[in-house]
């Protein structure tokens, strides 16, 4: 609350205050008909205005909001009742006054007057009642209405919802608008049993406060659904807290669903964690169907629990809920009449995030982790699985992190592929009935706004939003801002301004300090809620100005943590190291002292890799002094020596044994370990010491070569090795090869024979000049024994024709980027229809399709013809080894070609995308 | 206005630009960098490429492997019959130096979005509104052929390809940062922009640079008379094919629009309608427009 204390704010200090009983059930002790709720017939006498709905289409019995029209004396009446008993606050009879509950009786266009109508009703029996002594309040009651935007109706699609955020703010905002007219003191949203609703109450709430210029205290009241102590949506009673406490509530409770007896642990619960008043309003015990009212537990029970919950400490308001009666107030107010009022607990400022379970980071908490993989930018498998719907693992994904000690799930759907909107709201939502994903709190993560603000729609809990900043000025980052604690979030705050990212410790402080001062003083934004990232950028770059980056941040975050209170400080930990990428020990080494230091001076969470941390007293003396040296800046050449130390480090002492070890393998040992590394340093002396133990030089490929290479197309199968390192491995092939070709084509003068799997002539067709994808499946189709003559680039139709005739070639591979090529590859099938070429035609490129190749080359050549997706080996290799299946491919010797192991069948494992 | 060259611009500079991500693409490596160098699947390969592209970077910047050349042009342009864009020799607008054909969406879309055409960027002739567009060739291969050979010879495929996925990078980096010149220079519409490099690759600024045969402008042969407008072989170095590839193939060239609203799109597939009206308005044949639209022709 700003400004003056609220009236009723004062009398909290001083004493309990007495909120009314129920109004469902009394109204059910009337017995009222179809025509009563009508309004065409009267109850009892009344003389006063009164509306009737007598044509109205749909059966109104039930809809007790429709009486405050129709029967206004009755709820009059009940207030009354209330009043008299002792009630402080009057609950005004609008629970179900909201579009989406009023839909079922299809009058969704009485909303408003039916608030009015209530909040009037009530503010004229306070005003009768209210003395100096004991003034009475209109609190403006807010139900959940009868759909739940976090929850699924449908049991076999977990991600759909019968409502959204927005449609829940437009009905509240409506709701708020007829209360306050209506002259209600204190909107209460109460008896919530998803939190996400009651966050879109709270929203149309401060909305209506930002357009309107008025204020009101807001109060606040949850159910705890069952003895489990969670809420229907399934957060605990802290985490509820945590979700919501961004209202600034006046008070906070619980009402409803339990009696008091079972409530008790829960409402002692929020009186230690909430930093307001704390309110209870419980059930006349528990449901009991033969009970007039559903409910049987005498007025004394019920005061006599609340009694004692008053005793023991936890209580500001108090009141019943279901089956109430102005019996049961009359003994609460009696039995309370003394007891003194909770103090609010000095609650420490910390930023308190929820899933479903609270999450409280504050100055002395250990550093955090959070997990990063569930993001389309830095996760390729992620990317993969939400590119292509695979929900269900995806959120595989996001588990696994929770499983593997993530205290919060980082999520990231900035693809330019993707509807980031949707698909953040999709992943959330899906989220949400994972409970043990949504348990641990979110950080919804993107560059753009739009998709921040779909996944803040969508979250109960309290998240984090990563990031907003100064980068475009004030005037977004106080919008950003007061949205984001609008929709209850906290916030990472980038060192970003108009200028540009802050480098220096001068620019991360100024950006830092001008944000924050905006944050504090103009958003009103809590400042334990505020995240600064401050920037960690590389070193040891051999660039001057890296040196002292790391200083710089470290000092920053010291800063940050003495000058600016309660505000914490962030940042992705890898970057640091980023100049010694290649080199594990060194980059670990540097993460664990760059860490030591950071979380020292103040650092609170960050984007790690936990299996790239070692243990500071444990990184050997001489490393561990020189990264401090270049993490501390200490000296000019602290960089240099750091460089020459890590080259011993990666290559000296441990590993320098491993070479040795390696060199004393069999030659077939040895040359699979190069192939694998792609080492290309001794692989002539192994190639000739395998050449003289064969008994054909042609052997050394069949055999130790092509084995060595089968292990790496299993590794390269199984996702363990990648292009650039198969093409690594080809290098060494070549290199082996090109010692045994002598010795191979002297051979073959003297046999006559060649052995080679098959002969290829590959091309980019006429016009076309690109050729790296040709030339990574020229490479793999060498290492797989296929003999390839690479014609090179701009190769028209006749010269590649001539070229197969004369090598007796097996295959004509065509390549070519451009959209034009695709005319060029159907007229070179055309000539080779026409000059009565029968061997295969293979297409590629990026360009090239599946279907193109099936329309317009296909009918040009009839032979056969085989496509690859893109000139990747796998696919390459896949369809030759089909293609080759449907000919006669060349062989030196038949008796061989049975023992043979054909190596396309390693590479068809990830042959799937053909 | 009017057309501007830079010889064997300074290939620091132009690093400087490079978006990294497809680089690792070219390598069959997915993810985005920096964070692919962290993944926990492919991180050690891609540390271990981008060590050595760094390395072999500094070679080709410290030894002049490569040289980049640039031309760009920015001229008065209007938009006429809907689809073409005519570009004028000067400010009278009198003599047209060339018109840049385009081709619409054709597909259904929903009611609100409009089935756009790059000429929608473009001020039609009949409003009177004086428009301009820019042009572009840029080029960071010369001089490429003789070291891939050098590594053919070695038998050393890995840097072959290494040297030719980097060329293409710098020539990808050179366009991007002649476009930030010519916007905040030259042009000068977005002289207070202050991008960094992640902006830049995130195509945060205002502008496009569509270039033919991409799926704005699907058609290769505008290539033709853009290379004639800008001088581009005399001018760069740069190549024709017959096909319309550029030679060296580290190159690019495109047209620059300004307009606040102007966004990349795909022209989709296109239907007999406006094939037969690309022919006319370009003097092909129907068959011959068939040809040189192939990838787009819906039917």
């Amino acid at each position: 609350m700003t400004g003056n204390t609220h009236p009723i704010e004062q009398l909290l200090q001083q004493r309990i205050l007495i909120l009314d009983g129920a109004m469902g059930t009394m109204i059910q002790r009337y017995k009222l008909t179809e025509e009563h709720y009508r309004g065409i017939t009267l109850y009892g006498e009344y003389a006063g205005e009164r509306k009737t709905f007598a044509g109205h289409e749909v059966d109104v019995k039930g809809n007790n909001e429709l009486l405050l029209l129709t029967q206004p004396h009755i709820i009059g009446g009940i207030h009354r009742e209330y009043l008299e008993a002792g009630a402080d606050i009057l609950e005004t009879c609008t629970f179900n006054s909201n579009s989406v509950s009023m839909a079922d009786y299809q009058m969704q266009h009485l909303v408003y007057e039916l608030n009015v109508a209530g909040a009037k009703l009530a503010r004229g029996l306070c005003d009768e009642f209210s003395t100096p002594d004991k003034p009475r309040f209109v609190a403006g009651v807010l139900g959940p209405t009868g759909r739940t935007a976090s929850i699924s109706p449908d049991v076999n699609d977990p991600g759909a919802r019968n409502v959204t955020f927005d449609e829940l703010v437009e009905s509240y905002a409506e709701a708020v608008r007829g209360l306050l007219d209506g002259g209600a003191d204190t909107l209460m949203v109460e008896t919530i049993f998803d939190t996400l609703n009651a966050k879109a109450a709270l929203f149309a709430i401060e909305r209506h406060f930002e357009r309107h210029g008025v204020r009101v205290p807001i109060m606040i009241s949850g159910t705890i659904t069952d003895a489990s102590g969670r809420t229907l949506s399934g957060q605990t009673t802290e985490a509820f807290w945590n979700s919501l406490s961004h209202a600034m509530p006046l008070s906070i409770g619980l009402n409803c669903a339990l009696g008091a007896e079972l409530m008790r642990p829960y409402v002692e619960e929020l009186s230690r964690v909430a930093s307001c008043y704390v309110s209870a309003h419980p059930n006349a015990g528990l449901p009991n169907p033969l009970s007039e009212t559903g409910y049987d537990e005498l007025p004394e029970t019920t005061a006599r629990l609340v009694k004692e919950f008053a005793t023991s400490g936890f209580l500001n308001i108090a009141g019943g809920c279901c089956g109430t009666s102005p019996a049961h107030i009359k003994a609460i107010a009696e039995a309370l009449k003394d007891v003194p009022p909770r103090r609010i607990p000095d609650i420490e400022k910390k930023c308190r995030l929820s899933g479903l379970e609270p999450f409280n980071v504050g100055d002395d908490s250990l550093f955090v982790n959070v997990g990063e993989r569930a993001n389309v930018t830095g996760s390729a498998r992620f990317k993969r699985l939400i590119l292509e719907g695979q929900y269900d693992e995806a959120l595989e994904v996001a588990k696994q992190q929770v499983e593997t000690g993530a205290q919060i799930i980082d999520i990231n759907m900035d693809e330019a592929m993707l509807d980031g909107e949707a698909a953040m709201a999709k992943f959330l939502n899906l989220i949400a009935s994972e409970p043990d994903i949504s348990r641990v709190p979110l950080m919804i993560d993107s560059s753009k706004w739009s998709i921040i603000e779909a996944g803040l729609k969508c979250v109960q809990g309290k998240p984090i939003v990563n990031s907003i900043s100064l980068k475009e000025g004030e005037e977004p980052f106080v919008q950003h801002a007061t949205l984001v604690r609008r929709y209850g979030a906290a916030a990472v705050v980038m060192a970003f301004d108009e200028q540009g990212q802050a480098d220096t410790f001068k620019r991360k402080t100024e950006i830092c300090q001008r944000s924050y001062d905006i944050l504090v003083n103009q958003v009103g934004f809590p400042p334990e809620d505020i995240i600064f990232d401050p920037n960690i950028f590389a070193i040891a770059t051999g660039i001057e100005e890296h040196n002292n980056y790391a200083v710089d941040f470290i000092e920053a975050t010291a800063w940050i943590r003495k000058n600016l209170p309660y505000a914490k400080i962030s940042g992705g930990v890898s970057n640091v190291s980023f100049s010694f990428r290649g080199n594990e020990p060194v980059r670990e080494a540097i993460h664990t002292v760059f860490l030591y230091h950071a979380i020292k001076a103040g650092l609170t969470m960050g984007i790690v890799n936990a299996g790239q941390l070692g243990v500071y007293e444990e990184i050997p003396r001489e490393l561990r002094d020189a990264v401090e040296d270049v993490v501390l800046n200490r000296s000019p050449d602290a960089g240099e020596k750091l460089v020459t130390l890590a080259e011993t480090v990666k290559s000296g002492g441990k590993a320098q044994v491993e070479d040795l070890e390696w060199r004393k393998g069999t030659v077939q040992e040895r040359i699979t370990h190069a192939l694998v590394r792609g080492i290309t340093t001794y692989v002539v002396e192994d190639t000739e010491e395998a050449r003289q133990q064969a008994k054909f030089p042609v052997e050394v490929i069949e055999g130790p070569l092509m084995t060595g290479m089968n292990v790496v197309g299993d590794l390269f199968g199984a996702g363990k090795m990648f292009l650039p390192q198969v093409v690594k491995s080809a290098r060494v092939m070549k290199q082996a090869v090109a010692h045994l070709v002598p010795y191979i084509e002297a051979e073959k003068l003297r046999t006559g024979n060649t052995s080679a799997k098959g002969k290829i002539v590959m091309a980019t067709v006429k016009g076309d000049v690109h050729d790296i994808g040709k030339n990574i499946v020229t490479v793999v189709l060498q290492c797989n024994n296929f003999e390839v003559v690479n014609m090179g680039v701009m190769v028209p139709c006749q010269h590649i024709l001539d070229a197969a005739r004369e090598h007796n070639a097996d295959i004509i591979g065509l390549s070519g980027l451009i959209t034009p090529s695709l005319e060029e590859m159907a007229h070179v099938a055309k000539e080779m229809q026409r000059q009565g070429f029968t061997i295969p035609l293979m297409i590629v490129g990026a360009t090239t399709s599946r279907v193109h190749t099936a329309v317009k080359i296909e009918p040009n050549y009839r032979a056969r013809w085989a496509y690859a997706a893109t000139c990747s080996p796998t696919p390459c290799a896949t369809n030759i080894s089909r293609a080759s299946r449907r000919t006669t491919l060349r062989r030196a010797s038949s008796t061989k070609a049975g023992k043979k192991k054909p190596s396309t069948s390693r590479w068809q494992r990830r042959g799937r995308m053909v | 206005m009017g057309v501007h060259k830079f010889e064997a611009y300074p290939l620091d500079k132009i690093a400087e630009y490079i978006d990294w991500t497809p680089f690792f693409h070219a390598w069959e490596l997915s993810g985005r960098y920096p964070k692919i160098l962290q993944d926990e699947t492919v991180g050690e390969t891609a540390r271990s490429l981008f060590h050595d592209a760094q390395a072999m970077l500094k070679r080709i910047i410290d030894e002049k492997w490569l040289t980049a050349n640039a031309v760009f042009g920015l001229f008065p342009a209007n938009s006429v019959n809907s689809d073409d864009i005519e570009i004028y020799t000067d400010k009278t607008r009198k003599k047209v130096a060339m018109t840049w054909h385009n081709l619409r969406q054709q597909t259904r879309k929903p009611e609100d979005i409009p089935n756009y055409c790059l000429a929608d960027f473009i001020a039609p002739k009949e409003t009177g509104v004086p428009d301009y567009i820019g042009a572009f060739a840029v080029t960071a291969g010369l001089g490429i052929d003789a070291r891939i050979a050098e590594f053919e010879k070695r038998h050393d495929d890995y840097n072959a390809i290494l040297l030719k996925s980097l060329a293409d990078r710098l020539a990808e980096a050179f366009a991007e940062l002649l476009h930030a010149r010519v916007r905040r220079e030259f042009w000068g519409y977005a002289a207070d922009e202050g991008l960094d490099n992640d902006a830049l690759v995130a195509e945060q600024y205002r502008g496009i640079r569509p270039a033919p045969g991409y799926p704005a402008c699907p058609e290769h042969t505008e290539k033709g008379p853009l290379f004639e407008l800008l001088q581009a072989p005399l001018n760069t170095g740069i190549t024709l094919t017959a096909s319309y590839a550029m030679l060296p193939t580290a190159a690019v060239s495109g047209f620059y629009l300004s307009h606040p609203q102007t966004q990349y799109f795909a022209t989709g597939k296109i239907d007999r309608d406006q094939v037969a009206d690309y022919a006319r308005r370009k003097g092909w044949s129907v068959e011959e427009a068939e040809r040189w639209l192939a990838p787009v022709l819906g039917y």
